[in-house]
Order: C-alpha cells, then sequence, then structure tokens
C-alpha cells in the first residue's frame, strides 16, 4: 500500500511539475530532479531489494538514454511500474484426491510479498477444497498427474495430490 | 549385565507402529535437567559417557524400558548425541527425514529427543508428523511442504524424552523468540532378529490393529499404512524371517552393547 501511494505521489508530482514536457528537452533541469525523488524513495525503501533493484535498473536505463539523447517522458514514467512491481504468490494444496471437491491434507503459502519473518504453525486450511481457492482468484497453474508418480500399490512416499496455484499481487 | 525390563505392553507397540513414535514426558531429574541446559551445542561424546548421564537417561527405566522394548535385548546404548541448539528466532527447518531413510519394515533403530527444559510453542518446537516413518521419499524433495494435518508441536514439559522410528518427518518449528531451546539427539539400535518378548498378558499372539487413518492421508494410502502396519507387527513377533542388517549402518551415531554397560 506505500508503495503504491508512492509511487502515485510521484506521478503527480511529475504531472505538476513537467506536465507533457519532452524530457529529453530539458534534460538537465528534470534529471537531477528525478536523483532527488529517487534518492528520497530510496531511502523510504530500506528492506525492500526488489524494488531497489527495479529503480536501479530503470535509472541506469534513463541515464544510459540521456547519454544517447533519446530520453522521454514515457521512460521516465517508467518509475511507476518500478514501485509496483507485480509479484506472483504460489499456493500448494494437498488434495485428498485428484477430485477438486476434495478436502485438503496440507498447504503452504509462498508469498514473496510477506516479510521474512516466523509464523507459527496451523491446522486450519487456508481453504477447504482447491475449488474453493479457485473461487477465491486463485489460479491452477499445476495439476497432479497420477500416471507421472512412482504408483505402488504396496508403499507410500510423497503427499497427495499435489495441486500449485498462483495469485498475481 | 545391567537389567533393562520391558515397559511397552501389545497394544503401545503396536501403537508405536501406526505413529511412530512415543513421548514419555518429565520423566527425567530436575536436577539433572538444569545441568543439561547449559550444555554446548553440537556433537556430544564425553559428556553422554558419563555415568550420569547414562544413568538419568539412556538407561532411565522408562527410556531404556522402551528401547528394551523394542529394539529387544541387548540394544546398542548411544554413545554419541548432538545437542540441537537455537537460541535465535527464526523461520523453522523444512520437514525432512534424517540419513537413509532405513525404509524396511523391521524396527531397528529409535532416534530420541531429549528436552532438559520445558518447549513452549514460541519456543519452535520440534514438529514431528505421525506415520510418515512408512513413507519412502527423497528428503530434499518435501523440503516445500508447509501446514499437515495432524502434524504435531513437541511442546512439552521439562525433562521429556521423545522417542521415534528413525525416518519419521520432522523439523524445528518457527522460533518467535530469543530463548535458548536446546534438545539432545540419540540411538538407540537393534542387535538381534526380534521375538514378542515385551510385556504381555498372554503367550497368545494378538492379531494387528490398526488405529485408523491420520489426518492427511488419503483412503488407499490408510489401506497401505494398515498393511504395513501388519507386516512390522508380523516382523517383531518373529513371525516373518525378512531379515533386516543388525546392528543397522550407524551413520550419525554409535552405541555399545547394553550388556558391556559398567555403571560405578
Amino acid at each position: 500500500m506505500f508503495l503504491r501511494a508512492r509511487g502515485f505521489q510521484l506521478e503527480q508530482e511529475l504531472n505538476k511539475n513537467h506536465g507533457t514536457t519532452k524530457c529529453c528537452c530539458e534534460p538537465l533541469i528534470i534529471i537531477p530532479y528525478f536523483l532527488f525523488l529517487c534518492y528520497n524513495v530510496n531511502i523510504q525503501l530500506k528492506g525492500e531489494p526488489c524494488v531497489k533493484l527495479a529503480i536501479k535498473e530503470w535509472l541506469d536505463n534513463c541515464v544510459e538514454k540521456l547519454s544517447a539523447g533519446e530520453l522521454t517522458e514515457a521512460d521516465l514514467r517508467g518509475i511507476t511500474a518500478a514501485l509496483n512491481p507485480e509479484q506472483q504468490l504460489i499456493l500448494y494444496l494437498y488434495s485428498k484426491s485428484t477430485n477438486l471437491h476434495s478436502p485438503l491434507g496440507g498447504w503452504a503459502l509462498y508469498d514473496a510479498t510477506a516479510p521474512n519473518e516466523p509464523l507459527l504453525p496451523s491446522q486450519d486450511a487456508p481453504y477447504a477444497s482447491v475449488l474453493e481457492a479457485v473461487r477465491d482468484g486463485w489460479r491452477i497453474v499445476q495439476f497432479p498427474r497420477p500416471e507421472l508418480y512412482n504408483f505402488s500399490d504396496v508403499d507410500n512416499a510423497y503427499l497427495s495430490f499435489e495441486f500449485i496455484l498462483e495469485k498475481i499481487v | 549385565m545391567f537389567n533393562v525390563e520391558p515397559t511397552l505392553n501389545d497394544k503401545q507397540v503396536m501403537q508405536f507402529i501406526h505413529n511412530g513414535y512415543i513421548t514419555l514426558e518429565n520423566i527425567i531429574d530436575a536436577d539433572f535437567n538444569r545441568e543439561c541446559e547449559s550444555v554446548q551445542g553440537g556433537h556430544l561424546s564425553d559428556f553422554v559417557l558419563t555415568d550420569e548421564f547414562r544413568r538419568n537417561v539412556l538407561l532411565h527405566p522408562e527410556v531404556a524400558g522402551v528401547a528394551r522394548s523394542l529394539l529387544g535385548e541387548n540394544f546398542l546404548v548411544p554413545t554419541s548425541a548432538h545437542h540441537h541448539l537455537f537460541e535465535a528466532a527464526h523461520r523453522g527447518q523444512t520437514w525432512h527425514s534424517d540419513g537413509l531413510t532405513e525404509y524396511g519394515y523391521g524396527i531397528t533403530h529409535l532416534q530420541c529427543y531429549y528436552y532438559p527444559k520445558a518447549v513452549k510453542i514460541e519456543d519452535g518446537p520440534t514438529m514431528i508428523l505421525p506415520g510418515s516413518h512408512h513413507r519412502l521419499v527423497d528428503r530434499e524433495a518435501i523440503a516445500h511442504y508447509g501446514d499437515i494435518l495432524g502434524q504435531l508441536s513437541l511442546t512439552v514439559p521439562a525433562g521429556t524424552v521423545a522417542m521415534t522410528r528413525y525416518g519419521i518427518w520432522h523439523k524445528a518449528g518457527p522460533k518467535l523468540n530469543n530463548d535458548r531451546r536446546g534438545m539432545i539427539k540419540f540411538s538407540y539400535f537393534r542387535t538381534a532378529m526380534p521375538k514378542r518378548d515385551w510385556t504381555r498378558e498372554s503367550d497368545e499372539i494378538p492379531p494387528y490393529q490398526h488405529a485408523g487413518r491420520h489426518a492427511y492421508v488419503t483412503e488407499v494410502e490408510s489401506y497401505r499404512d494398515r498393511r504395513r502396519g501388519e507386516l512390522t507387527w508380523q516382523w517383531l513377533c518373529g513371525l516373518t524371517k525378512v531379515e533386516e542388517p543388525l546392528p543397522p549402518v550407524q551413520m550419525f551415531n554409535s552405541g555399545i552393547p547394553l550388556s558391556e554397560i559398567r555403571l560405578q
């Protein structure tokens, strides 16, 4: 939320101060201003390595284009995308059968946007079934393929049946 | 020879076959627990060889009684251990089994966790998955698993010993604080083919009683667990002649026969 708000603020300042100005016409004025904004953002984004990296890439690209005399307003507006990168959340669900209505036996959420902090274990499944997760906006990116399992009628092995889902945030 | 009496009966042996663990809560002497709290982390050998550790832990009648019940006479008593010591908060380990799977029908190796200090949920308790010792997996290929229905956090009072079938899935759980949390891990091994020589009410061997389905297990997996439990029961009772290497390979731990133990 903070990042989105900050990106919006930057965009507003860009509109207010430079409107539709072709940036390549006034680089000596605009670039220091953007460097200042980026520095300001960078300070407030400590602990957000992905965003910092995206800003650095954006800045390197702008400087390169500036040197070549090709910098445009669109290039500068690219900061908005750098501040609001899409992130993929991954959810593993272990269904009691290949039927999407089946109850779950296990689950694991991998959330790159969440802080890297310990979380207590839980016995409350996030959803009652894979289908309920789909109903909540998750997209299945991998279905279990029983014919690919090393089936044995005698012994158990890995948890079954593993569905992998994603959500873009 | 140091005498150890078996403590488990038929029903308890069957429960161990099904669950893969047994916990003995608050059995170790409180003074000795306090002494163990300050032991350094990492590999332990000299400390494990002391009469004090043997008397208080390794040959404690309840601990050794379970080993005697499940591993038979003259089992190997641990001569090494590892103190798993955590202090800083962390996200927890990933699910794994130790070493190689030791995947067989027999019970030849008991891996034990001794907690000198009480463990609360925020201390990052050991977590185990009951029944998972029946599963043949590559330990690195289960590292992405998260919460599993029926998983158990070993939040235990001081002086507790958990005894597990080697191969059970386990991990250190997420730790929220910076308090010291220790667990001394050691192993007992079988040296002889089994017979039904634990505590019993009659000489008639009862049929294996399947204790039901673990929460995370599918229906057909439960049938397989039942079949595997029956085979292990028959093996323990000496009804089948499936050979297991005895004593099993001791990859990380060592032991000496109970008959060679001399306490001062």
